[in-house]
């Protein structure tokens, strides 16, 4: 499990760290606070020796190329803070029982100034600009002290987007489930094979059962142009699980997620999506439960003040295995308060508003 | 889901706090602080002494306790554990047992009871009833009842009891002696809070003075 991670230059974290991480940590925080940014940043550290995570991170924003144009800039810029290329990004986390950290630094290494003038005619003259961001470098530092450069670029001939990969010792599996399910419903269904094979399948289908308990089974159907994933509901015919309703779709995103990164870290965006108020305590009985069956530290962020008070009460006095934290932006930058376990116990008791 | 979540977030409001035992006592200072025209102070109550090194805790993360400019922490001294009466430890461990709390959060630690400590925030802790005795609020309230003409009656009324081999709380006893003095009320209120809203206290007797200089220097 990582027990802190600091993260500088990195969207709209300038210097953020947080220490005393826990098996379950839930972020607050108002909107554009960086909550999203800071699981996107434990993200790229999963993926050290992976550039191409640099892109996916933007797809999960909802970032597409544009086909005419395949330019990554609109991509990768948007990584700096401050949209600022001349600054080192660096994302450095610890272990558990690991006595050396773990660091990432991304740079763009050749972003130039391109020369040229506006016409004469035009009210604001400029003489130059900033060229496109066409290169990442990804240089990380492993647990064991060994350090891997790889790179991520762009064809010039072409406009393709290439990156090279890196096998690592110290590999951590990391998942993200964006704030919107439905698009990673695809891979979902893959996973959820692959559990199924395994005999694991169960797990995910009491998870639903939570939502809806008239889901008796789960079931992948071969169709033309894919597989669909169907829930018998006791009808006549099976239901496509994407019609179940986004809480369903939501849910089970979570539970193949959460059951695949066995031994890693699962990103949950808006782990609230989707859910009604009265399942909450069971989801997180079941979230804890699963979690520590597979060994998964989760990230998770929301909004939900109920969310947070169920949690609070569904973990109870102990909360060895949550952590609350809230990115507050003070300062002009973004700093994290943590809710030390007697804070919790206030929060819930006293009934503190913790979102900021 | 917890009773807490049933009502609003509770959050920091004003930039004066006071922190009391429970609802009893956060309608009294409520009332208190009315009768001192010194509105401006956002009084919590906490649902007991337990919950004061919790709820200081989460007190100092809210996002608005940086604007907090005072605060001041107002408890029992209750009796010393396994004290069989009265022997007047019980307010310099309660006094100590705050302190600790503030200086856990990293909050100014005042040098003495009732006296507030530079801050920011500036902070202040009064032991019920006086700071040195044994005790709590209702002994308080009961001295500054002495003169009420009720006082007598209710002194015969525990006389009476214990003459006729009644028992009652011993270390309770203020609060039983305050209940029969509200009885008498021409609106009768057995809980201190409401009592206090209703008017029933008198806040100008000289018993409440110290609580009210703390409480002027608070606001």
């Amino acid at each position: 499990m990582y027990t802190s991670i600091h993260i500088r230059n990195f969207r709209s974290l300038d210097d953020l760290t947080i220490d005393g991480l826990k098996r379950i940590n839930l972020f607050v925080g108002k909107n554009n606070a960086g909550k999203t940014s800071l699981l996107e940043g434990i993200f790229l550290l999963g993926g050290a020796t992976s550039p191409n995570v640099a892109m996916t991170i933007g797809y999960l924003r909802g970032q597409r190329f544009d086909a005419s144009r395949p330019e990554p800039d609109p991509i990768w810029r948007p990584l700096f803070a401050r949209l600022d290329t001349t600054k080192e990004i660096e994302i450095i986390a610890r272990r558990e029982e690991e006595a050396a950290e773990r660091r990432l630094s991304i740079t763009a290494p050749e972003v130039s100034l391109v020369e040229y003038a506006t016409p004469p005619e035009e009210d604001v003259a400029r003489a130059g600009e900033e060229g496109p961001v066409r290169e990442l470098q990804f240089r990380y530092l492993d647990a064991f002290g060994d350090s891997i450069t790889r790179r991520a670029s762009v064809d010039p001939k072409t406009g393709a987007v290439s990156a090279q990969r890196a096998q690592r010792l110290d590999f951590v599996r990391s998942s993200f489930v964006s704030a919107r399910s439905f698009s990673s419903l695809t891979r979902n269904m893959d996973q959820f094979g692959s559990l199924l094979r395994r005999k694991q399948d169960h797990q995910v289908l009491e998870a639903l059962r939570l939502l809806d308990p008239s889901i008796k089974r789960l079931e992948v159907v071969p169709e033309a142009g894919g597989s669909t994933i169907y829930a018998d509901m006791g009808l006549a015919n099976l239901v496509p699980l994407l019609v179940c309703g986004e809480g369903v779709v939501r849910m089970f995103s979570i539970a193949v997620e959460l059951t695949a990164a066995s031994g890693g870290v699962l990103l949950i965006d808006e782990i609230d999506n989707g859910l009604h108020h009265s399942v909450m305590p069971n989801f997180w009985t079941q979230l804890r439960e699963l979690s520590r069956l597979h060994d998964v530290q989760i990230f998770a962020t929301t909004h939900n003040d109920e969310l947070i008070r169920s949690a609070l009460t569904a973990f109870g006095e102990g909360y060895e295995d949550l952590g609350l934290y809230r990115l507050d932006r003070r300062d002009g930058g973004v700093k994290a308060v943590r809710y030390s376990e007697e804070a919790l116990r206030g929060v819930a008791e006293a009934g503190f508003e913790v979102r900021g | 889901m917890s009773a807490a979540s049933e009502k609003h977030a509770l959050k920091v409001e004003k930039t004066k706090l006071l922190i009391v035992e429970g609802e009893d006592e956060r309608l009294l200072f409520s009332a208190l602080l009315k009768h001192l025209a010194l509105e401006d102070v956002q009084v919590l109550g906490v649902g007991g002494k337990s919950m004061i090194k919790r709820t200081v805790a989460a007190l100092v993360l809210d996002p608005n306790f940086s604007s907090v400019k005072a605060l001041a922490v107002v408890r029992d001294a209750d009796f010393a554990e396994g004290a069989g009466q009265a022997n007047n430890a019980a307010a310099p461990v309660a006094f100590r047992s705050v302190c600790d709390v503030l200086a856990a959060n990293r909050l100014a630690v005042p040098p003495k009871h009732g006296v507030f400590a530079p801050g920011p925030p500036r902070t202040a802790v009064f032991i019920l009833p006086d700071g040195e005795s044994d005790g709590m609020l209702e002994d308080l309230c009961l001295t500054a009842f002495t003169s009420d003409p009720a006082h007598p009656c209710m002194d015969r009324y525990f006389t009476c009891l214990t003459a006729a081999g009644i028992a009652h709380a011993s270390n309770r006893i203020a609060k039983a002696r305050m209940h029969a003095l509200l009885a008498s009320r021409r609106e009768p209120e057995p809980r201190l809070g409401m009592a206090a809203q209703k008017g029933h206290l008198d806040f100008s007797a000289p018993a409440f003075g110290p609580l009210v200089n703390l409480l002027r220097a608070l606001g």
